[in-house]
């Protein structure tokens, strides 16, 4: 038997879990070569040791620990489980309440033949008008929610564009609370993000200087 | 215990039975300890690692397919949880990680116990997936099959390893010169 042979022959006892000794081919080989008989003691001496080497018992109180953190976690799940849908439905909301202006219907108001006559002059106009004018500019343009409607009966659309209307117009405090506390928000962010650069002077006080009160 | 005994049992942990529970982790305690412990080789490791093994264990009882034996599926939950704490290990290492423990050698203890420690050493310093391959074939008589099951490789990888193993322990033992100290004996 070559060495080679015998280490193969040597694993595949081992595999089974027998004993080398039960293989006198094996213990031939051993008898004649000094490195594979080194081998085969030492094989004998690392289960000797496995077998020797005592495992130290786990604490007395180990069971308990484990029912306790047990019933810590159990209990976490379940804290868990009512909290994370309560918070998504919050998130939710938010979300639908920010973003239902950009999908609510906008018709655009019929021109009355008032402002039609009247000429568009920056200076003398109306605040109150320039506001609708810049309503009506600002929505004129299809959103995709009445392309959606547009699917529908005429009497269908009609029905569901007035009870958009009249929610947007009970959500309409909300949502410009929300529309304005994100765009605060993301002034302030953005404002953040601008550092000041090397050269640039700080804001100056506002407080009037000796000099400019005097000029 | 008996495959429907331990059913029994089984079911009841489902049935939320604490006593059941209790049961259960004494019967297997010891069995998942030995294993976090020979991963690991840190007393308070193990002891820390086979409880979390436990508290998923109770927790996903009910993803245990009762056709298949129960403590395979015990030993894969705890011999992932030890690969968890050796990468967690690897990232974070401890004082007492890194230190290498050494085995004593004062000339009043047992040749019995300083051959369980050199070897307990030499188990220390395979490979984590070696080292566990070879302790469930070897210590927990596990098959290469289930083993394979357990750690996801094909079983021509696990006999692989653990014929490594064998052998990097055993050339590990011999660099000791813990044959020749036996031999002299």
């Amino acid at each position: 038997m070559q060495c080679d042979a015998f280490e193969a022959r040597l694993q595949l006892l081992l595999d089974r879990r027998q004993a080398p000794e039960r293989d006198p081919a094996l213990l031939a080989h051993a008898t004649c070569c000094t490195e594979c008989h080194a081998v085969l003691h030492a094989q004998r001496l690392l289960f000797q040791g496995l077998e020797l080497g005592d495992v130290p018992d786990p604490g007395s109180d180990f069971t308990m620990c484990v029912l306790n953190r047990t019933q810590v976690r159990a209990t976490r799940d379940r804290r868990l489980s009512v909290h994370l849908p309560l918070a998504l439905l919050a998130l939710a909301t938010s979300l639908l309440l920010i973003a239902l202006p950009h999908f609510t219907h906008r018709q655009p108001r019929p021109e009355t033949p008032t402002s039609q006559a009247k000429p568009d002059t920056s200076d003398s106009a109306n605040p109150q008008d320039q506001l609708a004018t810049a309503d009506r500019t600002h929505t004129s343009g299809s959103s995709s929610w009445e392309d959606l409607l547009t699917l529908y009966p005429e009497k269908t659309r009609r029905r569901h564009l007035q009870q958009m209307d009249r929610l947007t117009n009970d959500l309409r405090p909300i949502t410009q609370s929300f529309t304005t506390a994100a765009a605060a928000l993301r002034r302030t962010i953005l404002v953040g993000k601008h550092r000041r650069k090397k050269n640039q002077p700080q804001a100056q006080l506002l407080t009037p200087t000796r000099d400019s009160q005097y000029s | 215990m008996l495959i429907d005994e331990l059913r029994g049992l089984i079911r009841r942990c489902l049935n939320g039975d604490q006593v059941a529970m209790q049961d259960l982790v004494d019967r297997f305690r010891g069995q998942v300890f030995g294993l976090c412990y020979r991963m690991l080789g840190h007393r308070e490791d193990a002891e820390d690692v086979a409880q979390e093994t436990f508290v998923r264990v109770l927790k996903n009882l009910h993803r245990w397919d009762s056709e298949r034996e129960f403590e395979p599926w015990l030993l894969a939950i705890a011999g992932n949880r030890c690969r968890t704490a050796l990468a967690r290990r690897m990232r974070r290492p401890t004082v007492s990680s890194l230190v290498e423990p050494l085995p004593s050698r004062s000339p009043d203890l047992s040749a019995a116990k300083q051959l369980a420690e050199e070897v307990d050493l030499a188990l220390r310093r395979l490979r984590a997936e070696y080292r566990e391959a070879f302790v469930l074939f070897h210590e927990h008589q596990l098959s290469y099959a289930q083993i394979a099951e357990n750690m996801d490789c094909p079983v021509g990888t696990i006999r692989t390893w653990i014929h490594r193993a064998r052998r990097e322990l055993i050339q590990y033992l011999q660099a000791r010169e813990v044959v020749e100290t036996r031999n002299a004996m």
